[in-house]
Formats: C-alpha cells, structure tokens, sequence
C-alpha cells in the first residue's frame, strides 16, 4: 500500500509543481506587491493600499455592478440551462444536434459574437424595430442602464451551452425507473422535480452554479467592447477599474483590488459550501 | 573603484581614437576640400580624380597630397564619339552627358587610366612633374545586345594585370537601374569579353566590385530601391552566383546592406549599413570595426591593410580590430521621427528600433512599458511612449533621471506647461519630448480677408461668432467672394462643419478634464452650439464654397515660389497647427484659437483650450546598459531639429526653410551673374539677362517663406499660450468613450444636452479613478 501510494504522489508531482509554481507562488507574491508603494524603491506600506482602494468610489462602483451582475447572470444561466437540459433529456433522440448548436456560442470569438448583438440592439436594429412594430418606443440599449439587458443576454446565450451539457450529463444518470414509481404513487410534476430530480443533480447543481458565479465576475469583454474604458456607470465592472488602473501604471491599485475580491468571493462560496443542502443526496 | 572607472573611460576614448583616424582631402583651388571623385590604390597610397579641379592627386604613404593638373590629349576622340553619338540615337543622351567631365580611375600596376562617366571613353595618363597628361585610346564598345532606352552611366572601374573592367550601369526614363553590365577589356587591343551579370530569382545587380579567383560581387536589389539590397558572389567563368552570406558561410549579417570593397590582404569582404562598417569573412560573423562620418565614400584597401574610406574627408580604419558596440533597444509604435531614433553617429552605439505596433500614437509601445515594469525586464532600454503618460512614468519612478548639461540648459528653456510634464520634483529631466503635436485650429487667409474687407475685428472671435458669421456671409460678402474667387473654407461647408463640431467636442471633453465646474456652468450654452451643427449645414448653401480646393505644397520643390499660393483662394482653413512648426510664415496665413461659447454669457469667458499630445523617450530603469541610454539622449538633445525645439522651448531661434538654401543660393547665382554681366556682349549678354530676371522672380516669391519658425511666429505662439489652458490628452483615448453616445447624436437620438451630460459622466469617473 505503501509502495501504490509513492506512486500516486510521484505522479501527482509534475501537475502540484505546476501549481505551487504558477498559481500558488505568484498568489502569495501578490500579497507581498498589494502590501508595497510600486514605485522604483518599492517600500512597503502596511494596509494603506487597502485603505485607499476601499475608499474608492469607482472600485466600490465596480464591485457593486460586477456583484449585481453575477446576481443577475448566475441564477438566470442556471436556471435556463436546466430548464433546456430537461427538455432535452425528454428527446433523447435529437438531443446531441441540439446541444452541439447550444455549444456554438460558447466556441465563438467573443468579438466576433459581439458586432453581431450589437447590431441587433442597436438603435435601428431589429429588437428595436420589432418593438416599434408591436407598439413600443425605442430603446436606446446600447447606453446608459439599459446597457445591462443587451449584455445579460449575450452571456447567458454564449455561457448556457456548456451548463446545459453538464446539466444532461447529470440527468442522464437518473434512473427512470424512480419517475414510473413516482408517477405510480401520484407524484406530480413538481413534486417529482424536487423530491427526485434535483437531490439526484444536486452536486452537478452546485458545478454549475459555482462556475456560472465565476463566469459572471468576468463580465467585461461585452462591457469593454460596447462602451470602451468608461462605459456607462451601470456596466463600469471590477476588472473596467483593474485595468484603467494597469494602464496608468497603478499595479498595487489592481493587486489590491483582485485580492479583496478574492477575499469576498472565497467567503460566499465558503458559505454556500457549507451549507447542508448541497452535500451529497441521502440515499 | 573611481580609479578604475576612470582608467576604463580613457582607454575606451583611446580605443575610439585607434579605431579611426581622420585627414583631410587635398584643398580644391575653389573653397574647401576637394571632390575626390574616383580613387583606386597606387604604390604604396593612393590615386584620385577631382572633376572641379580637373586634376589627378596622389596620396602618398605619408599621407601628402601630390597634385597633377591635367592635360587632355583628345587626338581621335572627335570621329570616335561622332560614331558614339549615332550608335546612341536611340538613348536618351545628348551632350550635356557627352561633355560632362567626370571619370572614374583605373590602376593596372603603373598604368593608370580614366575611364569617362558616359562614354566609357578611356584615357591612358602619365605623371610628370605637376602635370598628368591623358591621352585618349579609344571608346570602347559597352552598349548591350538588347536595345534599351535609357542613360547610361559607368558604375565603376578597376583592371588588373592584363584587363580593364568597366561596370556599366543602364537607367531607364525613372532613374532606377534597368540593367547592369559588366565589360572587360584586354589592355592591349582593348577588345571587349561581355561579362554575365544576372542573378538568381528576381534580383538584378547595379554595383560590380573585384573578388578574388576570377569572381565579382555585386550589389543586388529586387526592387527598384535599394533598401533591401545585399550582394553576391558572381563566378564569371562558371556563371553561378550565391549570396555572400552563403558563399563564405557567414551568419548575421545585417538584413540589408552596402558593399564597400574586398580585403583582399585579409581576405574579407567590407560592408556597411548605414554608417558602421562590418568585416565579413569565412565562417564568422560580421565584425563591426568602424563607423564612417560620410554614408558615401568610396572604400578602398591600401597595401599596408588599412581601409581608406574617401570623400572630402579621408578616414583611415583598421578592418582587423573588432569595434565594441553597444546595441541599445528601442521600442516605438512606428511614429518615431527618424532622424532621432533611428540615426546615431556615436561610435560605439547601434540603435536598433523595434515596432510595437498599434495605430494609437505610442499606446502600444506604452502597454508594453507598463508590462515590462510589472515583471523589471530589462529587454528595451528606450521607450517611446506618450507624454499624456508623464505623471503616471514619474509617480512610479519609472525612468532613469537625464541630468546632463544640456538637459538641465533644456529643462530650464521649456515653457513652464512642458517643463511641469517632463521633469522630476528635482527639475532634472525625467522624459525628453521628441514630438510635441497640438490640435489643429482654425486659421484664415490674411490676404483674402483684405480682398474681402475684412479686419482682424470682423472675425469671429468664439463659434457661435463663427456660426453667425456663416450664415451672412452670402449675404455680406457673397458679391466680392465670387468675383475673387474665395470660397468660405478651404473644404466644402458641409465638411467644415463637420470640423467644427469635432472641434466643439473635443474642446469640450478637454475642458471637462480642465475644469469640470466650468464646463457645468456653460454647459446649456455648449449644447446649443452642438445643436446648432446639426442646423446651419441645412440652413446655409454652399454656394459661396463652389469648389473643393486643397493646394498640394510640394515642399521638396525648392526651385520655384509655390505658385499655386501666389493667389487666395479660401478665407477659412483648418490644416493650422498654432505651434511655432507650423510653418506660419509659410503660409500667408494667421491662425485664430476659438473661445469656448461662453463669450455669449454674461459670465467670464472660457479661455481657448490648448489640446497637446506628443511623444517621449524614457531610459528604462531596468537596462542593463543605463549610461549608453543615457548618452544616446544626450546625443538626440544635441541633435533636435531647430522646428521640435521651437515647439518645446521659450528661447528657440528661428528656423530657415527649405526655400532659404534655394534662396541663398539664387542670391549667389545673381551676384556671378551680375559680374559676368560687365564682360558679355551680344547674345550671351541677351542671355545672361534673361537668367537674371528669372533669379530676380524667383527671389521675390520665396521672401514670404524663407523661415519655418521666425520672431513673429514665436510671439504668437507666447501670446496664445499666456491665453489658453494647456492639457495633455490623447485625443483618441478621450474621445473613445463618448464616441457612442456622439454617434446618437449625430443619428438624432440625442441631443446637445445629453452628449454633455456624458462627457461630464465619463470625466467624473476618470476623476474619480
């Protein structure tokens, strides 16, 4: 047992190597770089960086927005892709031709995915002119506040793809034969949907969920592309002020920010670990 | 340690010293050195022909000049060119190329022969006393088999024991060399053997130089430059050729260079790119050994192995002794003037300039600066970068300080708003400005605005005076304007409005980094001006702007006045930069700088606002060669063009144009001329005149624009300045986040108002920041 478990850490090596390397290690250096001055010198100057990055409007601007953001994104992307994971687990038959067509956007280039939407929620676009054509006024979607609709829609329909495949794999290992019991006993739709199906998926659930949140902190390449280093104040995401603030040479500013970021992302996935209802389904 | 230092920097200076030594050519009997022309070795120095001289010196092994005037014995030259002529019908020749008196020298051991630049006609010369006697041979046949219209020219010629090579160049109606030709003939009977000279793939050779075992190099190019040009090695016998990098195995060799000559007492080929001079032999790399002070001397190697480089000013090199160079690495993004970064004639230092890329002026070479300074890397040791990024560099310490004397005589010259961008709290300079740029505002045609009536008080003085003025001008001015022929604006109205909402906005987006509260407080008046852009095009016709006429300065014709400025032809123009550079004086033209609307207000009145951009270079802190970056600068700060300084600094003297050299040069023209005029009679006199009304036109019309920068100019510019509030913005950067919301505006989604309300939003987020 001894001689099998030397194995597995001599194999395991080359990968942890990698990660003390170049996760790790440079995660610890940048405490070290949020802790200095940045100038030449680089001196060291205890928590003022967090001090004042704290007290910067725009970074709270920027992580309120990126917070609203994921609020917004994740359970929106969760729940569509659940809800098109089991329809499709119901046509077992097409449902690969139609999760490979989900899966498109998600290959696209983002860039290339965005002159096609914008073009659509541009003032003159089509979504624009099917409202005047049902009796609406036109929005101006590519400016102010409702510059989130357009760019809340482009991440769910390109980062949905992958959620519903994770989705129909967990589906799949759902026995039938606990819905036919089920239905025997009188379970309706819904009871069926939260007595059996979801404490089956609940770990994939979970996946999914966490990597949608994760997903939806990096909402900026719409942002950027749309509205440029300042875009408007609803948009103006955590990573718009990390990288104005690389730009103007402000490296502790971005260091800074990234970890308490860091910070407050750990402790809410933290607490939604710890919860009790996503640990494994009772038997 | 300090001992030590000291000890290395005098023998580097004598290492300098011993790698070049300097001797002047031989007085010409008019001033200065005299033109060497065409040199080749002899004895145990060398042999030269001066054209203006028309004389033969000898250089000997002591370095003493010897002179031979020259005495022509043309016997049998008459009937030989009258055949040459007839052969020649067809080419573009005729006699001014016939009677030019140039020769190239040729030495077969101590005979010594010239060769005509033209007509290849070939004079055999011996020395006697002070007099070299030329006695003609005979014009050899050189003309191609194929027919080819074009002028001719001999490239160059050598012989050696038994022949004479003459390289024959053929340029076609362009200029550019069609075909090059090497001849060789037996020194006897002079009967030609026509020596195949092409090249694999496209290249074409234009320059043949001897080798060694019955080869030649050649100069080749693929195009019709020669900037990617490199040489070969061409067998005669055999007729293979293969680039020299190749036949002598030589790695890194520059990507594109010059042949000079062949050592051959080393055995090595000597080329150059640009100024440094490269040794190239068997299996190694070039050896740089020296850099040259003039990029077009002929080459020559003497006896004794030292290389001769010769041109008024004769250097002597040794190609064996390797020179240290120091390669210092530049980043830019392809905007950089040239002759700062690009061009250095230190010894010891090569620049080597790498793009960025990018279409911002200086942001990608910036984003790698700001790469480079996260991780301390040390692989450029310049940046260029914007001077929009000054505070950023010098907040962070990123720079290396420019404490030299002549940095600190130019820090102190800087006008205060450039010096306050450029220098450290120390007032040592932090960047040195290579490029200072400001927006363009509008100027008007001092004489049009006489024909017109107009006083400087008649002009409008803010854009809603400019708005009001356009739309009477029809009615006030109409009349007098199409009997001149002025239009309104030097482009179509509807474009000049285009411009001057630009203008309006990025005055605005300025104003809103300057003084957000100011902007507040006009903004309604501001608006109205936007709104009233996308009214006046639809209210005013365009018909006193009947044409669209842009005059092309063709500033390489220094010959001529501009004659297509000699009359106005538009009131308005917005080409003016109002920097000293902008060439005020070369256009009858002043500029005006626009009051924000406020003037309209009852309250203070905005002042212009001076909108700069500009490009720096900064010695990265991280090199690992600090003191060469250092002195590069201060060779750029010894080198600024007189134009870049008057942008910079308060003291600049005025700079002369283009059209002064032409100018001077005429004024010499007519004093000779004037002489001449005592002596002539008859036609010659009819003629001289003639020449001389022509110089007496052409001196008059270059008076308005002898000077680039002049007092005037630079009294405007401290004028304007005192004025206006200077920022330093990249335009293009400022403007990115508002262009959205412009282009609403100019849909009509949104109006004057809304687009202010979101410059103020984005200027509050940057300030926030």
């Amino acid at each position: 047992m001894f001689r099998k478990k030397k194995i597995v850490y001599l194999l395991l090596l080359p990968g942890l190597t990698g990660l003390a390397l170049f996760y790790i290690g440079p995660f610890i250096g940048g405490i070290w770089v949020s802790l200095t001055d940045g100038t030449l010198q680089n001196g060291f100057v205890g928590f003022d960086n967090y001090k004042r990055v704290l007290s910067n409007e725009m970074f709270r601007l920027g992580l309120k927005n990126t917070l609203e953001l994921s609020v917004i994104c994740a359970p929106l992307i969760w729940l569509t892709s659940f809800l098109i994971a089991s329809m499709l687990s119901s046509i077992q038959k097409y449902a690969a031709g139609f999760r490979n067509i989900l899966l498109v956007p998600y290959l696209m280039p983002t860039s290339a995915m965005l002159i096609i939407w914008t073009l659509l929620f541009d003032y003159g676009g089509c979504i624009n002119r099917a409202l005047v054509f049902f009796g609406f006024d036109r929005v101006l979607w590519l400016s102010e506040s409702a510059l989130r609709v357009p760019i809340v829609v482009m991440y769910i329909w390109k980062n949905m793809g992958f959620s519903v495949v994770l989705f129909l794999s967990a589906l799949s290992q759902i026995h039938p034969s606990l819905y036919e019991y089920a239905s025997i006993e009188g379970a309706s739709w819904w009871e069926q949907a939260f007595k059996i199906t979801m404490p089956q998926i609940l770990p994939t659930a979970f996946l999914v969920f966490v990597l949608a949140w994760v997903n939806a902190f990096k909402i900026f390449k719409e942002a950027y592309f749309i509205g440029g280093d300042y875009p408007s104040p609803e948009i103006y995401t955590l990573q718009h002020y990390m990288n104005n603030k690389f730009s103007s040479l402000e490296y502790q500013d971005v260091t800074t920010a990234a970890y308490l970021f860091a910070v407050i992302v750990l402790v809410l996935f933290a607490l939604m670990y710890l919860s009790k209802s996503v640990r494994a389904p009772e038997e | 340690m300090k001992k030590v230092l000291i000890i290395l920097a005098l023998l580097l200076c004598l290492a300098f010293l011993a790698s070049a030594e300097t001797f002047d050519a031989p007085k010409s009997v008019y001033e200065g050195n005299a033109f060497l022309r065409s040199s080749a070795v002899w004895k145990d120095g060398f042999i030269s022909f001066c054209p203006p001289d028309e004389a033969i010196f000898v250089c000997d092994e002591n370095r003493v000049f010897h002179k031979y005037d020259l005495v022509y014995d043309h016997t049998g030259y008459d009937e030989e060119v009258k055949a040459f002529l007839k052969k020649t019908d067809a080419l573009l020749m005729d006699t001014e190329f016939i009677e030019n008196g140039n020769y190239n020298i040729a030495v077969s051991g101590d005979r010594i022969f010239l060769v005509h630049l033209y007509t290849a006609a070939i004079y055999e010369v011996t020395l006697s006393d002070s007099q070299a006697h030329a006695v003609f041979k005979c014009i050899p046949e050189y003309l191609p088999d194929q027919k080819i219209k074009g002028i001719f020219s001999v490239e160059n010629a050598w012989a050696d024991d038994e022949k004479i090579y003459i390289n024959v160049n053929f340029h076609g109606e362009d200029g550019y060399v069609e075909l090059s030709v090497l001849n060789c003939y037996d020194l006897q009977s002079f009967a030609r053997e026509n020596c195949d000279l092409s090249l694999p793939g496209a290249y074409y050779a234009y320059a043949a130089q001897p080798y060694k075992e019955g080869k030649v190099l050649l100069q080749a190019t693929t195009g019709k430059s020669s900037d990617n040009s490199i040489v070969f090695v061409k067998d005669l016998k055999t007729g293979e050729a293969e680039p020299l990098s190749d036949y002598l195995s030589a790695a890194a060799l520059p990507a594109a260079y010059t042949l000079m000559t062949y050592d051959a007492v080393h055995d090595s080929v000597i080329i150059r790119d640009y100024d440094l001079l490269y040794a190239v032999s068997e299996g190694r790399p070039a050896m740089p050994f020296g850099r040259i002070e003039d990029i077009s001397p002929q080459a020559l190697i003497l006896k004794n192995g030292q290389l001769f480089t010769i041109s008024k000013m004769i250097q002597v090199f040794d190609p064996t002794k390797e020179m240290a160079v120091t390669h210092l690495s530049v980043l830019t993004d392809g905007t950089t003037p040239p002759n700062i970064a690009r061009g250095s004639n230190i010894p010891d230092i090569e620049i080597d300039v790498k793009e960025a890329g990018g279409t911002v002026s200086g942001q990608s070479a910036f984003d790698q600066f700001a790469n480079d300074m996260t991780i301390a890397s040390s692989r450029y040791d310049i940046y260029i970068v914007p001077i929009q990024m000054a505070d950023n560099i010098l907040d962070k310490g990123y720079y290396v300080p420019i404490e030299s004397e002549k940095a600190k005589e130019m820090a102190e010259s800087m006008y205060p708003f450039v010096s306050e961008r450029m220098a450290d709290e120390n007032g040592s300079l932090a960047i040195l400005p290579i490029q200072v740029v400001r927006k363009n505002t509008l100027g008007y045609d001092v004489r049009a605005a006489e024909l017109l009536g107009l006083t400087e008080d008649d002009l409008p003085k803010t854009y809603a005076e400019l708005f009001e003025f356009i739309r009477n001008f029809d009615y006030d001015y109409g009349d007098l304007a199409i009997d001149y022929d002025i239009s309104l604006f030097k482009v179509t109205l509807g474009r000049a409005i285009g411009l001057i909402r630009q203008s309006i906005l990025q005055e605005t987006i300025a104003l809103s980094r300057i003084d957000r509260e100011k902007l507040i407080e006009n903004r309604d008046e501001i608006a109205r001006l936007l709104d009233d852009t996308m009214k006046i095009g639809k209210e005013v016709s365009d018909v006193v702007a009947p044409y669209f006429a842009i005059p092309q300065i063709f500033m390489e014709d220094y010959i001529d006045a501009p004659e297509h400025l000699s009359e106005p032809a538009f009131l308005f123009t917005f080409d003016l930069s109002p920097l000293p550079s902008s060439h005020v004086e070369h256009y009858p033209y002043k500029y005006l700088t626009f009051v924000s609307s406020n003037a309209l207000s009852l309250t203070d009145a905005l002042s212009p606002v001076g909108i700069y951009s500009g490009l720096a270079m900064v010695v990265n802190p991280y090199s690992e060669k600090i003191d060469y970056a250092l002195r590069y600068i201060d060779y750029c700060l010894e080198n600024m063009e007189g134009r870049d300084k008057a942008d910079l600094l308060m003291n600049a003297e005025p700079v002369p144009s283009g059209y002064m050299q032409a100018y001077e040069s005429h004024m010499q023209a007519i004093e000779r001329n004037e002489k001449q005029l005592e002596y002539e009679t008859g036609k010659e006199r009819r003629e001289t005149e003639e020449f001389l009304e022509w110089l007496y036109q052409a001196c008059e019309g270059m008076i308005p624009f002898l000077y680039d920068v002049d007092q005037n100019a630079l009294d405007i510019y401290e004028k304007d300045i005192e004025t206006a509030s200077e920022i330093w913005l990249d335009m293009d950067a400022a403007s990115e986040p508002i262009n959205a919301a412009f282009d609403q505006f100019l849909r009509g989604s949104v109006d004057g108002r809304q687009l202010i309300d979101r410059i103020l939003e984005v200027s509050r987020m940057v300030g926030l920041e």
